[in-house]
């Protein structure tokens, strides 16, 4: 890493400083610190596999969702009146959810993911929060725009994308 | 109706089709692995494949969406989209038997196809590379076969002949198999010729150019629009010629008074009644045109005293006061014509308020036949006369009497112009002024 990218995260790091107020004693043992978040952030291929066990702790999961805010992502915020229980497509001015069921397994669903302007950003990952609950999935390669996810209707990730009071973001 | 298993070998395993699945048009299509969550890298690739307009398969079976099981993983190439076809036509057809994730020969399997190579547009079969290394990775399942007594069809491109029979002298139990008809090779140009030697050709048959909707439309609206515009032709013939045929009629029977009548109406009518009018008129002109065409007009100035006759050279312009003049009219056509020549004074015309009574006129009629000449004498006179000749291929008396008329006015003049055109006649008209001439001397 070059000096000017090192000063650079140093910078960025001291605007999340305030976030450290909410780490208590006992996360702090459990190793998350603000610049944890930030390395997270920064290298979301390095922690793929370590990612949804870190959303678990709702401080660090505020954090990152902040630092996603701020530092770019693209994003849906929650349906305000959603006339279902569940619901299988979205859409805002960035990108459109669908999630269609597969005629092989009525417990498998494709997840549908349309980008709709072109976007400098690297996208990497799709995370969902609800009622702070996360999870997140690696984001294929896109085609055409167009990603698309196999999911099962019995895991979290299921139940937290077809939630009308969902946040997505994807990044 | 016997069932294919069908066999996609790679550089690294022997891949057999666990599954396929129509999915919803949605939903693009997959290639997982033995019913994992986990689409396969080349299920871009295969999308690409099966959706129309780039792929063939929603083309080849009517859906655009599917997702298929394997039961090892392919993670790149493209040999595997011969197999891949195939094995959706056949599980289109319902002669698929499908592979299990542990064993690819199941106790349904009575024949398979061993397929390797890409397909274009076209359903053209061409070259893969790696044929030795994927003959080699199947050695041990193609033996399994045999001892099975499964029947094994090998598929490749006729342009991969060469390399197999090259493979095949380097392998004693290829070779034997071959020999033996355990093993069929089977080299195609395209998938039709396949279909067509496995005795399915009812399953995939060439494409004729079926007419979709829109072309089907266009042609009957184009059949729509050739009746509809050979009817409305057809009733503007008819118009046209309800209008026609009484001129036509009247100009025959030479009833000329109702024939002008008629024609000046139409002038006035509908636009078909203008129409008529004008076309008439145009036949007219070119008939007057021709005969006007091949009639040709001297003046032959002459003096009979010895004295004048230097002054009345052919040829000079202006023509002495002092000659008279001789009128030749030629006829240079083929036909014969008729002709009137009428001589009156300009004075009866422009000056008639002046004029008690009329000065008079001659008229001249005569015939010239094709390559002859007409001389007539102008007798010479002290004022400026008019000459109009008439012309015409037959002989029409009523013809003597507009010319009759002509001099007593100009508007007559003017009236028997429009007559004999409307006739198809040809006309010239000469003036001869009777000027003096002042020269400059000095």
């Amino acid at each position: 890493m070059d000096n000017k990218d090192k000063i650079s995260d140093t910078f960025l790091a001291l605007n999340y400083l305030n976030l450290s107020k909410n780490y208590s004693a006992s996360e702090l043992k459990s190793k998350f610190n603000i610049n944890m978040v930030w390395d997270v952030y920064s290298n979301p291929f390095k922690y793929q596999n370590q990612i949804n066990h870190f959303l678990k702790n709702k401080v660090f999961s505020d954090a990152y969702f902040l630092i996603l805010k701020n530092e770019g992502c693209i994003y849906q915020a929650k349906l305000n009146a959603a006339s279902n229980e569940r619901v299988f497509s979205r859409s805002s001015n960035e990108f459109k959810i669908k999630i269609v069921k597969s005629n092989k397994d009525e417990d498998v669903y494709y997840l549908i993911i349309k980008i709709i302007n072109d976007i400098d950003l690297q996208l990497s990952n799709l995370y969902v929060i609800c009622d702070n609950k996360s999870d997140c999935v690696k984001l294929p390669i896109l085609n055409d725009k167009q990603a698309q996810i196999l999911i099962k209707k019995s895991d979290n990730f299921f139940n937290l994308i077809t939630n009308p009071n969902s946040e997505i973001f994807i990044r | 109706m016997k069932k294919y298993t069908v066999i996609i070998p790679t550089t690294n395993n022997v891949v057999g089709i666990n599954d396929i699945v129509e999915e919803d048009p949605l939903v693009s299509s997959v290639i997982c692995e033995n019913n994992n969550l986990e689409a396969l890298p080349i299920s871009p690739f295969y999308n690409s494949f099966v959706k129309s307009p780039t792929g063939i398969i929603e083309k080849l079976v009517g859906h655009s969406s599917f997702r298929i099981d394997i039961t090892k993983p392919i993670h790149n190439g493209k040999s595997w989209q011969l197999a891949i076809a195939i094995a959706h036509i056949f599980f289109k057809n319902n002669i698929l038997n499908f592979s299990n994730e542990k064993q690819l020969l199941t106790k349904k399997t009575e024949e398979i196809i061993w397929a390797s190579g890409t397909i274009n547009s076209n359903l053209e079969i061409k070259k893969i590379n790696y044929l030795d290394q994927k003959i080699y990775n199947s050695m041990n399942f193609l033996e399994n076969c045999i001892k099975n007594k499964v029947q094994i069809n090998i598929v490749l491109s006729i342009q991969n002949k060469n390399d197999f029979n090259s493979l095949l002298s380097n392998n004693a139990f290829l070779k034997d198999a071959v020999k033996i008809k355990l093993i069929k090779v089977l080299f195609f140009k395209n998938l039709y010729d396949l279909f067509d030697h496995l005795n399915l050709k009812n399953i995939l048959k060439k494409q004729t150019k079926r007419l979709s909707f829109f072309q089907k439309s266009k042609k009957t609206l184009s059949s729509l629009s050739i009746i509809f515009v050979t009817v409305l032709f057809a009733i503007v013939f008819n118009n046209v010629w309800q209008k026609t045929s009484p001129l036509l009629n009247l100009n025959d029977n030479k009833n000329y008074s109702l024939l002008l009548t008629t024609l000046k109406t139409y002038r006035y009518g509908n636009l078909t009644e203008r129409v008529v009018a004008y076309f008439y008129d145009y036949i007219q002109t070119l008939q007057s045109n021709e005969i006007n065409k091949q009639m040709r007009i001297n003046f032959i100035p002459y003096n009979d005293l010895e004295s004048n006759k230097l002054k009345c050279i052919q040829g000079s312009q202006p023509i002495n006061h002092v000659c008279n003049l001789n009128l030749e009219v030629s006829n240079i056509g083929v036909d014969t014509v008729f002709l009137w020549v009428l001589k009156f004074s300009n004075f009866n015309l422009e000056e008639k308020a002046f004029q008690k009574t009329n000065k008079k006129s001659d008229i001249v009629n005569g015939m010239i036949k094709s390559n002859e000449a007409f001389l007539i004498d102008i007798k010479n006179s002290h004022e400026p006369i008019t000459l109009f000749i008439v012309y015409s291929k037959e002989f029409d008396i009523k013809i003597i009497d507009w010319l009759k008329r002509v001099d007593r006015e100009k508007s007559l003049l003017e009236t028997t112009i429009k007559r004999i055109k409307a006739f198809g006649y040809g006309y010239t008209i000469n003036s001869i002024k009777n000027v003096k001439l002042i020269e400059n001397k000095s």
